[in-house]
Order: structure tokens, then C-alpha cells, then sequence
């Protein structure tokens, strides 16, 4: 394998974008318990007291839109936020990292067709790199939907119930904020690599040729190449976002049925591999026509990008029909949490 | 010097125990007419019973014209000599009646003599007399004869 | 507007454990009057944590209901009043991860009316929590949760099991903690515990449970006063009735205990020409034992009776 063949450009990509900020986060923390263990000696040497009595700091006013809830509602909305924060800023630059994959030049179709190099990236973007990609934010939909609905037997969930807080609003916050931060960093890790993809090879999804030649290319070859090579990035970022809600609310709910089997299969990392196993087979099974035509119709009617489809591309107004049945899902979901008993 | 003691197997209920101690500790001389109370919320607090249980005992009292509460605040030791006089010897033998009752069915569950009860009494009475004979001769500064 | 801070009409709760289906709580009917310190007694498995969870609507009645100051903790929206107002330690005194500092600053948000940190922190002083310590042990997580409660100053404080792990110094603290803090301004304290000698100490109304029912509730002082241990010597006496709880005879005296009246009993008894040798009051513990012993083994008892006795009119 040599340094330009695409496997060693992918696993590359990988360990700099991942490896890195690990190593950054290593040192740092390091270097923080060092201070700490630091201020600690020398406050022992000192022979001050270590205990200061309890004196909270007041709450800080509260934001425009914060000034709505409640004191004890803006408590709450501002740990989640928090949570919802940090999976934002992984989440986006996960994603971002899993996106570029695709960007070095290596990774373009290398079937032998007549297409410049940028059509070339683009084409294999289409053709494998973006269902690759749809997997990946369906995977970071289904962790996320993980993290929302906290297992039975969790300890935060327990002292939450005791609160004075609807069950509606401790659901819907909860929920609604891990979505938009799920959202938000698929938005964003898209806008990055549209941007750089911009950069690295410009506007490419606007300039589809008019023919294509290549070695023993069929008509209709051609025509699907064609074709392909005209779908919108727009239509793609819509698409990653209606199937990532869908995905979002379908393991919410199965996340918050109750599982009465033992406790240890309610363990986050048992529900967490079940979920992935599951999402990423309905998925490929959505993707690849299994069923022929009629995965096809499902695809587009749920508003999913699929590379198979040479026909017209789905009006925008299907993607309203994913969120209508996320919505649904999502109110199904907080109705059996409400129903759910604290440990 | 007000000490109370509460005991929780002795059958007699909280209040009344409180209410007795007081009682005692007035009779005997460890409190007099003028002395200041802790308020019920400390009383309860050193003991560490229920306010409510202590506001009951020191109501009693104050009914029964034992102590008195000052409306600025504070429950005092009542002045017998203003309260005494003012109740009728009837009256007196009335509230005394019930405790004569008891004491009545208890000697007779337990098979106890008359003559014997009587002893008991006033054995009881002769205890009480003691602190104040002790107390009158330590304030009058005389050499005391019939000491214990 | 009820005089009751809580009450349950014949509340049922069932659980399937493994297959079986077991009655946590079986037609129980409790009422705790505002104002007062009630202390909820029971074995380990009579249901009082049952019971206390769906007061805070952790949990759902299978039948029956249960009411906190007249609102279903159950449901919203009545479910966030109730909450607003009651302070809870629960049973395993877990509140979440953290120091007793980060638990207390964050409970603190939730309750903004009445919330007091003078209160937290003569809390915390009493009872003597370290405020930084990370890993806590059984007896300081109990006082991290108890200061958490306390210093809500909530309407109704609910404690479960709230001396596990404390030494006698500390306990003696907090009993005066409560009094002196938590019964103001009409507050009431519902404690369930099996350390009885606390319990007799500082409530003034008990409801003793065994197997999801309520044996005996009321004033405490009044519980105390109609129970009674009376040794009976004398011809042809009674070993059932329905003020006596259990009687044990051997070959000179038998000995009753009385659950009900036992003046009156005690009347009829040397009116019959018994004699009564001694009569005592029976401590909380004793009552206790008798209660919960009895229920259990009524039948045999009844049996042994009938074995060295078998022709005593009852």
C-alpha cells in the first residue's frame, strides 16, 4: 500500500482528525491535574483551612430567551444545554472529519471515465461517499437518541423525577435539545466540507457536462452519470437532516419502551450496539434494492438520497414526510417515558 | 433550674410527664413564682420532641393558672399567692379527684390495703415538705432540727 | 382543604418479580395530619418505601389512592405542586454524582420560594458533612441527602430510612436538627424508620405497617397508653378476646398482652375475682414486636393455646 492509495489516505484522514484532538485532550487534562495537585500541597503547607462553608453564587440573569421558564426549568435547560453543547461540538467535528474521507483526490472515481477530477470526486462522493455518509449521521442519530432517553435505571433520572418539573418539559427539553445539537452538527460538519469542497475544487455540482465518454460506457450509463452528477448539495444536506430526525425518533421510542428483561441488558452499551447493529441494517437494507423497485419508492418517499434512483429527483415537499412521522414517533416516545416508573 | 426528663416506656404520655416535671420542680422548690420557663421551642428542642407535644403541656398549665404567658413573650412561673386563693377549695378537690381515682383502681388491681395507701400519701407529702424546710433554714441562716 | 398533609384510601400496589406477582402494598389506609411528626414503622419488606415513593409520585398505585395535600402526585400537573412542596430523602440517599458542595448548589435552583442557605449551611455544620470530600461514604452520603431535604424548608419533609449510618452524635443532631427547624410554621415530618428508639422519641403520631397494611395508627401517646402487660394469676381466664393481643400461660400466672382498654379489661378481670400481679406499660419496641411477631404466627399461637388448654371459654 503506497502513501496515495485511498485506503491509506482514509485511515490517514482518520487518526489526524481524531487522534489529534484525543492527544490535545490528554495533555491538557494532565496538565490540569498537575496544577491542581500543585495548589493542593501548597495549601496544605499553607495550613489554611480547606473547607470554605457553602455559598453558592446567584443565578445569572437570565437571557432573553431563558426569562420564559421558571427558575427551576432554566436550571435544568442550562444542564442540558451544556450536554447538548459538548455533543454539538464531538458531534460536528466527527462528522466533519467522517465527511472529509472524501475530499482528497484519491478517493475519486477511478472507473476510467472521461470526467475532469473535480466531476470525478464528485461522482464517487454521489455514488458511494455520501450513502457512506448518511450511514454515519444515521449512527450519530441513533447515539444521540441514546443519550436522550437516559435508561431506567439511571441516577439522573431518578432525581430529576423527584423535581418540581412536568414530565412533558423534562422530556422535551431533554429531547428537543439533543436533536437541534444533532442537527446543528450534521449543518455544520456539511458546511465545512461543502466549503472546502468548494475551495479544493470549486463550485463542481454546477458544471455537469454535457456527454461522457469513457471506455465501453453504455447510453444509459452515461445518462445515469449525467444525472447523478446534477443532484444539489442542498438536496443532499436536507436529506441528511430529514433521515437523521427520522432515525432520531424511531430509537427514542424503542429506547424508552421497557425492556423487562434483566437489568444488565438495559446497560447503555448493550442498548447502544443493538441500536447501531439495527440502524445501519434498515438502512443498507433502504439503500440497496433488496426488495427491487420498492425500496426505491420507500427511499423517496421518506425523502432519502439513493444513488440507484435514476429518475427525476423527489420534489422538496417530501421532506416533510419524514418529520411528520418523526414528530409522531417523538410524541409516542414521550408518552410511554411518562408513562415509565422511577427506579 | 428547670430539668425535664422525658421517658418513652414509662406508659404516661409526653405532655403529661412535661406537665407533672413542672409541677414537681414548683412544688419542690426548684421553681418559683416569678421564674422564667424556656419557650416551648427550646423546651422541645432539648429534648428533642415534637413542639406541639410541649405547646399542649405548657397549654394545660397555663389553663390550670400554673404559668403564664406575657404577651410580649416569655412564660413565667404564676404567682400562687395571687392564683391560690382565687381558686375554691372545691375547685382544688375537683381537679384532684381523677388522680385520687387512679390511684384508687391501681391499689385495687394490685390488691393494696387502704391504711397502707394512706402511708403512701402521706409519706409523698412529707417528701415535698423536705427541700422547703432545707431552703427557708439556708435563706434564714438558722440552724435547722429535724433535718431529714 | 384537607387537615391531612398525607392520606391514602385503601392504597394496593402490586409488582411482578420474576413471574410472581407480589403485593407491595395491600389496602392500605394511612393519614398523616399536618403539623404533626409521623413516624411510619415496619419490618424491611412491609412496604413503607413502597408507599413513601408514590407519595412522590415516583411511583404508580395499582388501586386505591393517595393523596399529598389533597393533590395526586401522580399526575401532572398536580404532580409539580406537590413536588414544589415536599423535601424527600430517599431510601438509598443517592442524589447524584458529585461533591455535597455541587448537590447542594444544584438542588438549590429548584427551589427558589424556599430555599434557605442558612438553613444549608447550619446543616452542614451540625451534622458535620464534608462539603468537598468526592467518594462519601453511607453515612455522609445519608447526611448529603438529609441537608439537600432539609434546607428546602418545604411544607412536608419525607424521610426515608434517614438514620442509616449515622453515629449516635450525629443522630442526636439531627433529631434536634428537626424539631428545631422543620415543625415550624405547621411543617410536617413523615419519617419511616425501624430504629424505634429515635422514632418513640420524637413523633408524636405513629402508624406501625406489616405486609402492606396498617396495624395500628394514632398519637403515639395514645398507642402507649392502650397497650399493657398484665400478670394474672387466677381460675378460668380468658385467652382470647378481642382487646387482648396474645396470652402466654404457664403453670402460675398468665400473662396478657393488651392492645385495647386494658383499664376496663383489667376491671372485669378481678371483678371475676383474678388477681392481678403486676401491670406494666409496654415500650414501642415491645408493641412492636408483639404486632408484627403476631401477624405472622396467629395461627400458631392460637394452636399452642389450644394444645395446653383446650377447654378454656374464650
Amino acid at each position: 500500500m503506497n502513501v496515495s492509495s485511498p485506503e491509506f489516505v482514509f485511515v490517514g484522514i482518520f487518526f489526524l482528525g481524531f487522534g489529534g484532538p484525543i492527544f490535545a485532550a490528554k495533555v491538557w487534562t494532565h496538565y490540569r491535574l498537575k496544577k491542581g495537585r500543585l495548589a493542593l500541597k501548597n495549601r496544605k503547607l499553607a495550613d489554611e483551612s480547606p473547607v470554605t462553608p457553602f455559598d453558592p453564587k446567584p443565578e445569572p440573569a437570565p437571557g432573553i430567551v431563558l426569562r420564559r421558564f421558571n427558575l427551576p426549568q432554566r436550571s435544568y435547560l442550562r444542564r442540558q444545554g451544556r450536554w447538548a453543547n459538548l455533543g454539538y461540538v464531538v458531534g460536528s467535528w466527527v462528522l466533519f472529519v467522517m465527511f472529509c474521507e472524501n475530499l482528497p483526490p484519491q478517493m475519486a472515481d477511478s472507473s476510467g471515465l472521461a470526467l475532469t477530477l473535480p466531476q470525478r470526486v464528485w461522482y464517487a462522493y454521489l455514488r458511494v461517499g455520501f450513502v457512506f455518509d448518511l450511514c454515519i449521521c444515521g449512527v450519530a442519530a441513533a447515539l444521540f437518541a441514546v443519550s436522550a432517553i437516559q435508561r431506567r435505571s439511571s441516577i439522573d433520572l431518578k432525581s430529576l423525577r423527584m423535581r418540581p418539573l412536568t414530565l412533558r418539559f423534562l422530556f422535551w427539553s431533554r429531547t428537543g435539545l439533543l436533536l437541534a445539537a444533532l442537527l446543528a452538527a450534521i449543518a455544520t460538519a456539511a458546511l465545512g466540507f461543502f466549503l472546502l469542497m468548494l475551495i479544493f475544487y470549486g463550485p463542481v455540482w454546477n458544471h455537469v457536462p454535457g456527454a461522457v465518454a469513457g471506455q465501453g460506457i453504455t447510453e444509459q450509463q452515461a445518462h445515469y452519470v449525467i444525472s447523478t452528477l446534477q443532484t444539489s448539495p442542498m438536496r443532499l444536506v436536507l436529506s441528511l437532516l430529514t433521515t437523521s430526525t427520522l432515525i432520531f425518533s424511531l430509537v427514542a421510542v424503542i429506547r424508552s419502551l421497557p425492556w423487562s428483561f434483566t437489568p444488565r441488558s438495559q446497560s447503555t452499551l448493550a442498548t447502544t450496539l443493538l441500536v447501531l447493529y439495527w440502524t445501519i441494517g434498515s438502512m443498507l437494507l433502504v439503500l440497496f434494492p433488496i426488495w427491487g423497485t420498492e425500496s426505491l419508492q420507500v427511499a423517496r418517499v421518506l425523502f432519502l438520497y439513493n444513488d440507484k434512483d435514476v429518475g427525476p429527483a423527489p420534489s422538496y415537499a417530501y421532506a416533510l414526510i419524514p418529520i411528520a412521522i418523526a414528530a409522531a414517533l417523538l410524541r409516542l416516545a414521550q408518552f410511554i417515558d411518562g408513562r415509565r416508573e422511577a427506579p | 433550674m428547670l430539668s425535664l426528663r422525658i421517658s418513652t416506656s414509662s406508659g404516661v404520655p409526653v405532655y403529661l410527664q412535661i406537665e407533672q416535671q413542672i409541677k414537681q420542680s414548683i412544688a419542690s422548690g426548684l421553681l418559683c413564682a416569678g421564674d422564667p420557663l424556656p419557650s416551648t421551642r427550646r423546651t422541645a428542642a432539648d429534648l428533642r420532641i415534637n413542639p406541639n407535644t410541649v405547646a399542649r403541656a405548657f397549654q394545660n398549665l397555663e389553663r390550670e393558672g400554673i404559668i403564664r404567658t406575657v404577651p410580649g413573650g416569655g412564660t413565667y412561673v404564676a404567682d400562687f399567692t395571687a392564683s391560690g386563693p382565687g381558686l375554691l377549695k372545691a375547685e382544688k378537690l375537683r381537679r384532684l379527684r381523677p388522680l385520687a381515682t387512679q390511684l384508687a383502681v391501681e391499689a385495687f388491681q394490685l390488691r393494696v390495703a387502704s391504711e397502707d395507701l394512706h402511708k403512701l400519701l402521706d409519706g409523698a407529702m412529707l417528701e415535698l415538705e423536705k427541700p422547703r424546710k432545707v431552703r427557708k433554714s439556708i435563706s434564714s441562716e438558722e440552724p435547722q432540727e429535724g433535718d431529714l | 382543604m384537607t387537615p391531612f398533609a398525607i392520606q391514602t384510601h385503601s392504597l394496593v400496589k402490586t409488582y411482578w418479580v420474576g413471574g410472581r406477582k407480589i403485593r407491595a402494598v395491600d389496602g392500605l389506609s394511612l393519614n398523616v395530619l399536618e403539623g404533626s411528626i409521623y413516624g411510619l414503622l415496619g419490618r424491611n419488606a412491609a412496604g413503607k418505601t413502597t408507599t413513601i415513593r408514590m407519595a412522590m409520585g415516583l411511583a404508580r398505585p395499582t388501586w386505591g389512592t393517595i393523596e399529598v395535600f389533597g393533590l395526586n402526585p401522580a399526575r401532572d400537573p398536580e404532580r409539580v405542586k406537590v413536588l414544589e412542596q415536599v423535601g424527600y430523602v430517599p431510601e438509598d440517599k443517592v442524589l447524584g454524582g458529585g461533591t455535597a458542595r455541587s448537590l447542594l448548589t444544584l438542588n438549590r435552583a429548584f427551589y427558589p420560594g424556599t430555599w434557605s442557605d442558612e438553613l444549608a449551611r447550619k446543616v452542614v455544620d451540625r451534622l458535620e458533612l464534608p462539603l468537598d470530600a468526592t467518594n462519601l461514604s453511607l453515612g455522609n452520603k445519608t447526611k448529603c441527602a438529609l441537608a439537600v431535604a432539609i434546607a428546602q424548608r418545604s411544607r412536608l419533609l419525607i424521610l426515608d430510612e434517614p438514620t442509616t449510618g449515622l453515629d449516635p452524635v450525629v443522630l442526636d443532631a439531627l433529631l434536634r436538627l428537626l424539631v428545631e427547624d422543620c415543625t415550624a410554621d405547621g411543617r410536617t415530618i413523615f419519617l419511616s424508620s425501624h430504629q424505634l428508639t429515635e422514632i418513640e422519641q420524637i413523633a408524636d403520631h405513629i402508624g406501625i405497617m406489616d405486609r402492606g397494611k396498617v396495624l395500628v395508627e394514632g398519637p403515639l401517646d395514645d398507642i402507649r397508653s392502650n397497650f399493657r402487660r398484665l400478670t394474672v394469676t387466677g381460675a378460668n381466664l380468658p385467652t382470647r378476646g378481642d382487646s387482648i393481643l396474645n396470652a402466654r400461660r404457664d403453670a402460675h400466672a398468665t400473662q396478657y398482652v393488651i392492645q385495647r382498654d386494658p383499664d376496663a379489661f383489667a376491671l372485669d378481670l378481678t371483678r371475676n375475682g383474678a388477681a392481678i400481679v403486676d401491670s406494666a406499660p409496654l415500650s414501642l419496641n415491645e408493641i412492636f414486636l408483639a404486632l408484627c411477631g403476631t401477624s405472622a404466627s396467629q395461627e400458631t399461637a392460637g394452636d399452642e393455646d389450644e394444645e395446653t388448654n383446650p377447654g378454656v371459654p374464650a
